[in-house]
């Protein structure tokens, strides 16, 4: 009977039809007094993970304890800027590994043996450490920056970026671009992760178990999915590029608010996206992974990673002084400036600030008799990491004294330094450079000359002493000042300067002899 | 002046009378009805009348012979074709959400690519269709239409990427005065939970 009756109801829209007048497929809700019920609708379940825009880097230069390095070579060529935390060896290993990888694989397409390179006073080389974003440059401007590139049509240059520190951990980004016939034939990035408590240092994709690559994957596959209007809920597993992936994981950085951060490039191919019209990403893509979502995802160093972050201490690495520091003078220019005839309670304790303050070492061959007179001095010379050596007892030559008397002049100092440093010093320097095989004998150290004298005791002007101490130094020269004349204390923040901008780093006479001192004989320059 | 019986001229005209009649006839009709709506005119209408749901409540397209098993949620509303049995629509339940499931009689459902055609015949602007794994037995090849106003397509069972395939339902989503893309998540959910015969 229903049925019929419907038949019959249907029978109204055909004669509307007919008369030309459309009527509507469904009674429109107003009619029925079915009221708007408020509702918001839903978000993709699962989807914390956002999509960001990269992560800014961060200026690192008054943050203490982290010091910036540069590079410049002409003959590899190459040019690296970089940050070490002195005092981090597993650090400056993994971030000075990645510049000789840099360069070693220059060595083999120039053809040409790195070494050391020291430029023209003027070169500007004493501005170091990461220009802030740089590694997110055009690779093509990395390589045309005077500051970041190569001037020739083949070489490699190196960027950096600061982009966490705190607590312990600091996280710097390095990338590499290397150019052949002025085409850039690569083009890497990884970003390091280091614990100066623990003083371990990994790669960015040691933050992340084995599981999280397949993750990552799926989530970047989900989320692009979806920009371009999918709809399906599943995540259907794809297989990961490995070479894109792993440039992911390696790119990894934590955001302060411990949100992992990783940057998808162009180009990425997936059946997935293929089936909703994406033959290939267009565009790199910056995805955010909260702590929360990925807390499964993470190694154990990951872990350790986020709890500092979340702990939001700042930067706070136990200092170490320059001169404790390791320095590969393989890598850099390294020039040692000695200074003679000291301690001066009158200049000494300026030089010695200036050193500081450079985060600088320096070798002071001191007497004997002002040792004793101003143990404070050597004392602070000591503990800021300046090596502390021998220069005689009371500055005879002893070229022109007899044996005792050398051996008095030598062996009193000695007992002295050790005295207010607990060191025996390893080194001489015979005072006016007089030393002979006897003098050796007697003394049992290797006597330390130099290839750089200033004669700054002749009293020049003070820009003719800043030009003779750093116009003409070559990397391991041993520059010969006197830390008791009032030009010599003027002008060492100039001659510091002056060495930096030349590329120099300003080093100890151990770490210009790569960490161990010579035993025997006449050395004037570690060339 | 003569006594007697006045005849009254009757002054309206025919347009008042007819007037008059045709409101008589109005009057008479919406009493009619007001008295028969429940009674008479409701039955017949049936599930054609928009519903709104009291808990979250299966619903299957077309009522006999179904062709697809919606879950319709809680405050949603939902309604069959007033004329054609084989339709039914649900709405989000601020109404703002419209998504129309038509099926076809008798299993004589068309091919996704031809449901496709079918469905995109009412909309301009139409994108590049593409296929894509609802959940799992369930593909949906669908586009965006209007300027990206409406989602239309057709659902099936998984083929792979063969849109020759059979249909089981065209399914059209619209939006009144938002943008579709702020309801793709809440089509998605509505979609996984649907199940095809």
């Amino acid at each position: 009977m229903i049925k019929a009756t419907i038949k019959r109801v249907a029978l109204v829209p055909l004669v509307f039809s007919l008369l030309g007048v459309s009527i509507p497929t469904f009674v429109p809700t107003s009619w029925v007094n079915i009221e708007p019920i408020s509702w918001e609708p839903l978000a993709w379940p699962g989807m914390d993970v956002t999509v960001e825009s990269k992560p800014e880097p961060i200026d690192v230069t008054s943050v203490e304890g982290i010091i910036g390095q540069r590079i410049l070579n002409l003959n590899t060529p190459v040019q690296a800027r970089y940050v070490t935390v002195p005092g981090s060896e597993a650090l400056n290993f993994a971030t000075v590994n990645v510049i000789k990888t840099a360069i070693a694989d220059q060595e083999v397409v120039s053809g040409v043996a790195y070494q050391p390179e020291a430029h023209s006073p003027g070169a500007g080389l004493g501005d170091r450490g990461c220009v802030v974003g740089s590694t997110d440059w055009d690779s093509t401007d990395i390589i045309d920056d005077q500051r970041l590139g190569v001037s020739s049509s083949s070489g490699v240059a190196v960027v950096c970026d600061v982009f966490y520190a705190g607590g312990s951990v600091l996280a710097q980004k390095l990338r590499t671009v290397t150019i052949d016939n002025k085409v850039v034939v690569k083009d890497s990035s990884v970003v390091v992760y280091h614990d100066v408590n623990s003083d371990a240092s990994l790669l960015a994709n040691e933050l992340w178990n084995d599981d999280a690559a397949q993750y990552l994957w799926d989530a970047f596959i989900a989320v692009v999915k979806r920009d371009a209007g999918a709809i399906g809920l599943t995540w259907v597993s794809s297989t990961p590029d490995e070479e894109i992936i792993a440039q992911v994981l390696n790119g990894t950085i934590v955001r302060p608010d411990a949100t992992l951060i990783v940057t998808f490039p162009p180009g990425v191919v997936d059946p997935e996206l293929q089936a909703v019209g994406i033959e290939a990403t267009e565009s790199e893509m910056t995805i955010g992974f909260p702590e929360q979502i990925v807390s499964q995802l993470l190694s154990d160093f990951g872990k350790h990673v986020l709890e500092t972050v979340r702990s939001g201490v700042s930067f706070q690495p136990t200092y170490v002084w320059a001169g404790n520091a390791d320095v590969d003078c393989r890598l850099h220019a390294c020039v040692a400036l000695t200074y003679d005839d000291g301690p001066s309670p009158e200049y000494t304790p300026g030089i010695l600030d200036a050193f500081a303050a450079n985060h600088a070492s320096a070798t002071f061959f001191v007497l004997g008799s002002e040792t004793v007179a101003n143990p404070e001095i050597v004392a602070r010379a000591h503990n800021e990491g300046h090596l502390v050596h021998n220069h005689s007892w009371s500055h005879k030559e002893l070229t022109k004294i007899s044996a005792g008397e050398i051996a008095s002049e030598i062996n009193q100092t000695n007992t002295a330094l050790y005295d207010v440093t607990g060191v025996v010093p390893t080194t001489f320097r015979p005072p006016y450079g007089s030393v002979n095989e006897k003098i050796l004998s007697i003394a049992n150290m290797p006597a330390i000359l130099w290839d750089v004298d200033t004669n700054d005791w002749q009293g020049p002007e003070e820009d003719v002493l800043i030009e003779r101490a750093v116009n003409h130094a070559v990397p391991g020269s041993i520059v010969l000042q006197h830390d008791v004349h009032a030009n010599t204390a003027n002008t060492v923040w100039e001659v510091i300067a002056g060495m930096r901008d030349r590329g120099f780093m300003v080093v100890n006479l151990e770490q210009l002899f790569g960490g161990e001192m010579p035993t025997s004989g006449v050395i004037s320059n570690a060339y | 002046m003569t006594s007697g019986t006045k005849l009254i001229a009757d002054e309206r005209g025919a347009a008042g009378k007819a007037f008059l009649i045709f409101l008589g006839a109005v009057v008479l009709v919406g009493v009619a009805g007001y008295a028969l709506w429940k009674p008479v005119l409701l039955p017949l209408v049936g599930e054609a009348i928009p519903e709104r749901m009291e808990s979250d409540t299966s619903f299957v397209v077309p009522a006999e012979s179904p062709a697809i098993t919606l879950n319709v949620p809680k405050d949603w509303v939902a309604q069959r074709g007033l004329f054609n049995k084989e339709k039914a629509m649900v709405q989000s339940p601020d109404l703002v959400l419209q998504i129309e499931i038509e099926t076809w009689p008798g299993g004589k459902a068309p091919s996704l690519e031809g449901a496709m055609a079918e469905v995109s015949e009412n909309y301009v602007d139409t994108e590049e269709p593409r296929i894509e794994v609802l959940k799992e037995g369930v593909v949906f090849y669908y586009t965006f239409a209007n300027g990206s106003e409406a989602l239309i397509g057709a659902v099936g069972p998984d083929a792979g990427e063969d849109t020759s395939a059979k249909a089981s339902a065209l399914l059209t989503a619209t939006v009144t005065g938002e943008e579709i893309e702020n309801y793709l998540p809440t089509l998605s959910m509505f979609f996984s939970e649907m199940k095809i015969q």
